[in-house]
């Protein structure tokens, strides 16, 4: 399992899309803020990857409802994870996968502590899937 | 479209109401009538129903069916059962209107009703609007795939545009430029399945010579439209009620003229040309017009939609201080091109105040709201229709026609039956209705027939939830205060809603004694049933008012014992509402949550919990926003009185505040609950709720109501 890589083409997010790289620097006093939850941030990987492992980071003491969509052909999504309301001290959410996708959608439901959808970072980790093609997974 | 068609389609529409075998008993014939009229006469065994369009024969159907059959059609339970031999006509029958136009809903009212919605349901509300005589019908069917196009003509992409329209349940202030984005993106097949929808509808209309009202433009755009179109002008919007609105564009400029002509383009690529009217509403409920001279606003937008349909009839609403004045200034040389919805008509009149007299001398609609969101207590106003639109209609010079303009329907039939009759005559002059014989005509067709008792319930319900001297606080129905966020002191459950009744609870309860005394005589008729059920929730939701007085006052006398025995009650009065909800499929969240997602079956996983999500939150926080639910007023603006909703979510809320309460009388010191936690929680989930009724026995219900919750129990 490796940390897949993300560039900020890939990303398309519901709102304020200019400002969506900023989940990809690592920092946590730099973030995406979209339109009044509930939203969605896409990542478009225009190839198969086997998802493994999604890694949310967002306010710390609060808590954010989220869910973990993946699409094996850029349209169609799949139930891969989700967040319910627990609290979170970290701000940091791991949430473990197990699909084969082409495309990845972050539905931010409701976020404690910000009327608006907010991710500081997102790290998506799993294997890319170099010898598969979308025309030959079926996709759990 | 031929004669044929429109005939052709009258009789299926015979047999949808009244069964395949009477699809023969009646024969039709399309004239060149002038006037919007009807006339009956008898063809040997059959009835031959003539008129100058499907809609006005239809018409004439609904009337003779109502007045010769004793037949009756509503949305929530029909008494279709038919002669053997068709009463005669005798002297051939004329019924006139001095009315062109019969116009139907309010933008709400297609999401609050009728957002999921499919064939089957449009089929059976098309017909009743033709039966009514409905001619102008509001539709916003796949306006979302108007938008799509709209917007990809712009520089958006696909995936950018379906962003930015909203989800199926938002579509109405998503088409008013309220909001934008929230519950969506739909995938795109159901841009696909909703303008074949729009089309199978607007085909029927075409046929019956109905006609919908599309989308006028009044300037909405995405807030970040300067990133595609370089040249426009905005006036960012803010909030509407905590949401986040769209951009508006400045209409007195060239790219305003470019981009109306663009949307109208997209819009004739949907549907091609099916109509006259178009309806917008520019800074609709707070939207900020900058320093624009609203008259040029009006100018534009009326210039740019003749434009492009040039015997367009521009429909606006009425409702607030819209329309301004200057606005209709700024379209009077166009005045036979606009129709103003005087929109609460029956409580809240503008036609004889507001702007002077009617509207600047602008053609209206007197039009008939009575429902706000969808909210479900037994409401209206019986006298002020039967008598004021004869009135209006004696006086009023710019008076076009009626229309029904709720925000959500499925509830009291008994308006709606009467509004559309009004206006039809057979002495050439609309004449008020006298309401004493018509409530016992109203029964008889109803409920098959109509005993002196029965008669005498349907007086005092005229006296109480139907006097419009007794219904003139807030917005709409009375809430029920189970359904409310619980508290000491309750206004009401909605922001703009109210729980104040004005009526004697107890003459209420006598009027439902009398309706129940003769079930057994009435429960096979299903509006019967309906209406039993409706009368004894109310009563349940009179009485958990008093209830829930008794609760207060135990708890500032600090009386625990006192307050036990009232939060026991109150606890039993919300449970049995449920189950009685339970009985009648119209009153089960099922048949509201199960509709989304019928919608939704085909499609991902994504989709189906975004349609269940969006069914869930409209009725409860609004939007999923705390924002919205709670600063912006919106949460429980659409509170039901729903089997499943009142057991899950609106028991729960109280069975929590009770036990806090109590335990605060007993020394406690409970934390406070985060109700939009609890309510946000609920809309995520996705169990299964039944639509289908449960059979009770009803006779014991009643007995129930009537003696276990009777308002006399909150005495004791």
């Amino acid at each position: 399992m490796e940390q897949l890589a993300i560039s900020r083409n890939m990303l398309f997010a519901q709102e304020n899309r200019k400002d969506a790289y900023k989940i990809l620097d690592g920092s946590a006093r730099t973030k995406w803020v979209g339109g009044l939850t509930p939203e969605f941030m896409d990542i478009n990987f225009d190839t198969m990857v086997h998802l493994q492992q999604v890694e949310l980071e967002t306010q710390k003491n609060s808590y954010c409802i989220f869910s973990v969509y993946t699409s094996a052909d850029g349209e169609n999504f799949s139930l891969c994870c989700k967040q319910t309301d627990e609290k979170n001290k970290t701000g940091v959410y791991s949430l473990s996968c197990d699909a084969l996708c082409c495309k990845v959608r972050v539905y931010v439901q409701y976020d404690s502590v910000s009327p608006r959808a907010r991710i500081r970072n997102l790290r998506l980790f799993g294997v890319w899937s170099a010898v598969l093609t979308k025309a030959n997974i079926t996709v759990r | 479209m031929t004669a044929k068609d429109t005939i052709d389609e009258l009789h299926a529409l015979v047999s949808r109401v009244l069964g395949e075998d009477q699809k023969d008993r009646f024969s039709f014939e399309l004239t060149a009538d002038a006037e919007e009229s009807f006339t009956l006469c008898d063809d040997g065994d059959r009835v031959h129903i003539a008129a100058n369009s499907g809609v006005n024969c239809a018409c004439g159907l609904g009337y003779y069916l109502k007045n010769y059959c004793s037949v009756h059609v509503s949305q929530v339970g029909c008494n279709t059962k038919m002669p053997k031999t068709l009463p005669k006509i005798g002297t051939p029958l004329r019924v006139t209107t001095p009315y062109r136009t019969r116009y139907s809903y309010n933008y709400c009212a297609l999401s609050y009703t009728m957002a999921f919605w499919g064939e089957e349901e449009w089929q059976k509300e098309l017909d009743l609007l033709a039966l009514q005589g409905v001619n102008v019908i509001l539709d916003i069917t796949a306006l979302e795939e108007v938008w799509r196009r709209f917007l990809c003509k712009l520089g958006y992409t696909n995936d950018e545009a379906r962003a930015f329209i909203t989800g199926p349940a938002y579509y109405a202030w998503f088409n008013m430029a309220n909001i934008y984005g929230t519950g969506g993106p739909v995938p795109m097949q159901y841009f696909i399945d909703r303008t074949v929808l729009a089309r199978r509808n607007h085909l029927f209309m075409r046929k019956m010579g109905m006609q919908p009202v599309l989308q006028g433009y009044s300037g909405m755009v995405p807030t970040d439209v300067k990133d595609y179109v370089p040249d426009a002008s905005i006036i960012l919007q803010g909030l509407w009620n905590g949401m986040d609105r769209p951009a508006m564009l400045r209409s007195n400029t060239d790219c305003y003229r470019r981009l109306a002509k663009l949307f109208y383009d997209s819009q004739k690529e949907v549907f091609g040309d099916p109509t006259v009217y178009f309806a917008t509403d520019p800074f609709h409920e707070g939207g900020k017009a900058g320093a624009m001279n609203l008259s040029t606003v009006g100018k534009t937008i009326m210039q740019t939609l003749l434009d492009s349909y040039p015997d367009a009839v521009w429909i606006l609403q009425s409702w607030g201080e819209n329309p301004s004045r200057a606005l209709v200034e700024g379209i009077a040389p166009w005045k036979e091109h606009v129709l103003i919805l005087d929109l609460y008509a029956e409580k809240r009149p503008h036609w004889e105040t507001f702007l002077g007299r009617e509207f600047l001398s602008t053609p209206w609609l007197y039009c008939m709201l009575n429902n706000f969101g969808g909210r479900m207590g037994l409401h209206g106003h019986l006298r002020t229709i039967a008598t004021e639109i004869a009135r209006a209609s004696g006086v009023a010079r710019c008076m076009r026609g009626i229309g029904v303009t709720p925000e959500a329907t499925l509830s009291n039939p008994i308006i709606f039956d009467l509004f559309f009759e009004t206006i039809w005559t057979t002495t050439g002059k609309v004449e008020p209705v006298d309401l004493k014989p018509w409530l016992r005509r109203y029964a008889e067709r109803r409920y098959g027939s109509c005993s002196d008792t029965l008669y005498e319930a349907m007086l005092l319900l005229n006296d109480t939830v139907y006097n419009p001297e007794l219904n003139e606080k807030g917005e709409g129905a009375p809430e029920s205060v189970i359904n409310t966020r619980p508290a000491l002191q309750i206004k009401s459950a909605s922001s703009w809603g109210n729980s104040i009744i004005a009526y004697d609870k107890k003459k209420f309860e006598h009027a439902v004694e009398l309706f129940a005394k003769d079930m057994e005589k009435y429960l096979s008729y299903e509006g019967y049933r309906f209406d039993l059920l409706d009368l004894l929730k109310q009563v349940l939701a009179n009485t958990a008012q008093e209830y829930h007085c008794n609760l207060a006052a135990a708890y500032d006398a600090k009386d625990v014992i006192a307050f036990r025995k009232w939060a026991d009650k109150f606890r039993a009065i919300a449970a049995y509402t449920d189950t009685l909800l339970a009985a009648e499929k119209t009153f089960t969240l099922g048949n509201w949550v199960n509709k989304a997602k019928a919608r939704a079956a085909g499609y991902d996983d994504f989709s189906k919990m975004l349609f269940e999500f969006n069914a869930r939150a409209l009725i409860t926080t609004w939007g999923g926003s705390r924002q919205a639910a709670d600063d912006g007023g919106l949460r429980d603006y659409s509170n039901k009185q729903w089997a499943g909703l009142t057991k899950d979510l609106y028991a729960a809320r109280w069975a929590r505040w009770l036990k806090d309460r109590t335990d605060e009388l007993e020394g406690r010191h409970p934390a406070s609950p985060d109700w939009f936690r609890m309510e946000n929680r609920w809309t995520w989930q996705t169990d299964e709720y039944s639509d289908v009724p449960t059979q009770p026995d009803l006779r014991q219900a009643a007995n129930t109501v009537l003696t276990a919750f009777s308002v006399d129990t909150a005495a004791n």
